[in-house]
């Protein structure tokens, strides 16, 4: 008995030692997640209810500046942009992640696959304001590649892609598709590559035909995956300043302007961190309600 | 021998905490400049090289060490900003956008380090900002007027013996211009991605001259009025009669159409002609601008040497602001403009001039020269009065509407109290 107990003790004693190695592991990135992610969370909050222009100390002002921002004519505007902006890029860069991804892994598995998985991955390592500054001559009226090409299609009028309304916010969203597109490729095959072999080898048996398989195996088996991809892309394209800033600098008129964009120009360009930070806020709680809607609309359909 | 070892090991030990004991003496001073230096010639000198090689005299005669860093244009505002606001920051600093800088009092006061005569060698003192006690808090310079740049070739191609300045008159002789040589008129950057680099060149000179001034009386921007009206309905006529082109988003890319032969007419800084248009074989010539309901008007910015106000702190204020009139005397700055980037003297005691036409054009019309004044929030001010006329362009807002709604926006959201 007294052994058993002095046994139980010493395990116990270990795994609080172990729980403490653990925790000193974690302690170095967590302080860092800590300072970097969490708390300024808290502090944009904070010094959303200040006036505060990074010299002086920050005054409180309650709610001024969200009774100011909810007076902001343009908010609206902007916020439609940056929805626009989210439903272009979230679904296309999605379903052709997707799409390419079932596509290599179905027909590709060879060095050919690896090649064009290579590729199609290059774009994401490329720097985004390089990437922005190759697309805006390829996007040029004048001489630009993509008009060139258009006009051997016999298309005579050369297209101002960024210069007019209708096609400058879906021309910004095709640089972020072509972007972003690779890396959620790798993450879809990985996902694939990962599937049992055996529910598929029984589908052949039953006599599924390849696109009832993808349909009714491949996509719910990836459905968390598709979750954390959708998630990831909406965040992202909320959050969409630099393309926008290299491309457009939200024009013509206002066709581009993103909230991301906004924040930036009210906190760096008029040093108005406070009234930043409001806007900032709202934008992570829009961004906290969509994710509840999409988290309930994922929950729903597993249920 | 071993008291011989003894003896010379504490000689260099005295040596060395002595010498240690001067070298703290000696004061040091860190002075941030932008680069200015665009030659592409191999033996063009850079602009580290030429700033260290000018303080040698100064650090000799003031026994100080002089560290210049070169900023790059890029970040270059923003950089400075932050670097004022942090006890880090320069001693002397080249200052691009002063109001904030003013208005958060990080900028040492000059007057008191200056005698009247100093003062008065500054052409452009008088327009300097003041701080709180009415003290001057920058040495300004003059950028450079932007100046027109005409293409007597496509004139001469178009019948045409000079181009007409008034308004009305340069929109008529533009559409003959495109008519009957199928190139470009006309080229400004309406569709440029920042507000303060199109309105410096395509939207101030032409409210200039039509009779317009930047701020009231109590030094608010304003822009809603007869002069702004005219402005904005100049710009709509230039469009609606085919003048226009949104394709241009950069002064460079209007200016390489002009080197190119490809525009009868552009406004561009005044180096453009000697380096750019004259080595591209292009038949140029100046004129000083349009001419408007008000007369001829051109912009000119003024960007400015200052010190840095936590140098009575650090007890080095009195060595800045000898460094500050040194860089900005009449021969460095001479120097400067011939061997690194030419802009017009800032100091009477300066005597260095490019291009003899140039330089008489502007003079015989000083009284036509504007500066673009700084008030608060003045970018997103000017991003905000670009969009409205490019929403103008794009048939979403009429000219009146513009600036209702750029000086509405600009009092409710943008203007600080």
């Amino acid at each position: 008995m007294s052994t058993s107990l002095s046994a139980g003790k010493r395990m116990s004693s270990r795994r609080r030692r172990q729980a403490l190695i653990g925790a000193a592991y974690i302690l170095p990135s967590f302080a860092l997640m800590f300072i970097f992610n969490i708390s300024p969370i808290f502090l944009s909050i904070f010094y959303s209810f200040t006036k505060y222009d990074m010299t002086a100390a920050p005054v409180w002002v309650g709610f001024e500046n969200y009774i100011k921002l909810s007076q902001n004519k343009y908010l609206g505007m902007v916020l439609s942009n940056t929805v626009r902006y989210v439903l272009i890029t979230v679904p296309i860069q999605t379903t052709l992640a997707l799409l390419i991804a079932a596509f290599i892994a179905g027909f590709l598995k060879n060095r050919y696959g690896s090649f064009l998985r290579s590729v199609i991955f290059i774009p994401v390592i490329a720097s985004l304001i390089a990437s922005a500054t190759v697309w805006d001559v390829l996007y040029k009226p004048d001489g630009g590649l993509i008009n060139q090409f258009l006009a051997l299609l016999g298309v005579s009028q050369p297209i101002n892609f960024l210069g007019k309304k209708p096609t400058a916010l879906p021309s910004v969203a095709v640089v972020s598709i072509w972007k972003s597109t690779g890396y959620y490729m790798v993450i879809y095959y990985a996902g694939i590559m990962n599937e049992p072999a055996e529910v598929q080898e029984a589908a052949i048996v039953d006599g599924a035909s390849s696109a009832q398989r993808f349909w009714y195996i491949t996509l719910p088996i990836l459905r968390p995956i598709t979750y954390m991809i959708v998630t990831l892309g909406i965040i992202g394209s909320f959050q969409v300043f630099d393309l926008v800033y290299k491309m457009t600098g939200g024009g013509p008129g206002r066709a581009t302007l993103t909230v991301a964009y906004m924040i930036y120009s009210y906190a760096f360009q008029d040093k108005r961190m406070g009234y930043a930070c409001a806007l900032a806020v709202g934008l992570l709680i829009v961004i906290l309600l969509i994710h509840l809607i999409q988290t309930l609309f994922f929950k729903e359909r597993d249920a | 021998m071993k008291r011989f070892l003894a003896l010379l090991l504490v000689c260099v030990l005295t040596l060395s905490i002595l010498s240690v004991a001067v070298a703290e003496d000696k004061k040091t001073l860190t002075v941030w400049i932008p680069q200015y230096q665009f030659s592409k010639d191999e033996n063009a000198i850079s602009d580290q090289d030429f700033w260290d090689g000018v303080f040698d005299p100064f650090e000799e005669e003031n026994n100080c060490e002089v560290k210049v860093e070169i900023v790059g244009w890029g970040v270059y505002g923003d950089t400075f900003f932050t670097s004022l606001v942090n006890e880090d920051g320069p001693d002397v600093v080249y200052v691009t956008d002063n109001y904030d800088l003013v208005k958060r009092d990080l900028l040492l006061g000059l007057d008191p380090y200056l005698t009247d005569e100093q003062k008065d060698n500054v052409i452009l003192w008088n327009t300097a900002p003041e701080n709180a006690n009415g003290e001057k808090v920058i040495v300004p310079m003059d950028d450079g007027v932007a100046i027109g740049y005409v293409n007597k070739g496509l004139l001469k191609e178009a019948g045409l013996d000079e181009l007409p300045l008034e308004w009305d008159a340069f929109i008529e002789a533009g559409k003959t211009i495109q008519e009957k040589t199928g190139k470009r008129a006309f080229l400004q950057n309406w569709g440029a991605t920042s507000g303060t680099s199109a309105l410096m060149l395509a939207f101030w000179p032409y409210y200039f001259q039509a009779g317009g001034r930047m701020l009231d009386e109590n030094g608010n921007i304003s822009i809603d009025n007869e002069a702004g009206l005219k402005t904005v309905e100049f710009l709509k006529k230039l469009k609606d009669e085919g003048l226009f082109t949104e394709d241009i988003v950069t002064e460079s890319e209007s200016v390489d159409k002009f080197a190119n032969g490809e525009v009868a007419y552009i406004v561009a800084d005044l180096n453009k002609g000697n380096t750019t248009f004259t080595p591209a074989g292009v038949e140029w010539e100046y004129v000083f601008s349009l001419k408007g309901p008000a007369g001829f008007g051109a912009r000119t910015a003024t960007d400015s040497f200052a010190v840095n106000k936590k140098t009575v702190a650090r007890g080095n204020d009195e060595l800045a602001v000898k460094a500050l009139m040194y860089i900005t005397s009449g021969a460095v700055m001479d120097e400067f403009h011939s061997k690194i980037f030419y802009l017009p003297p800032f100091t009477k005691d300066a005597s260095f001039v490019k291009d003899e036409a140039l330089y008489n054009l502007t003079s015989a019309h000083s009284d036509d020269i504007y500066v673009v004044e700084e008030f608060a929030a003045k970018k997103s001010f000017e991003d905000t009065l670009l969009a409205n006329i490019q929403e103008m362009f794009q048939g979403n807002l009429e000219p009146q509407e513009v600036l209702t709604e750029t000086m509405d926006y600009y009092n409710t959201q943008l203007k600080e109290d």
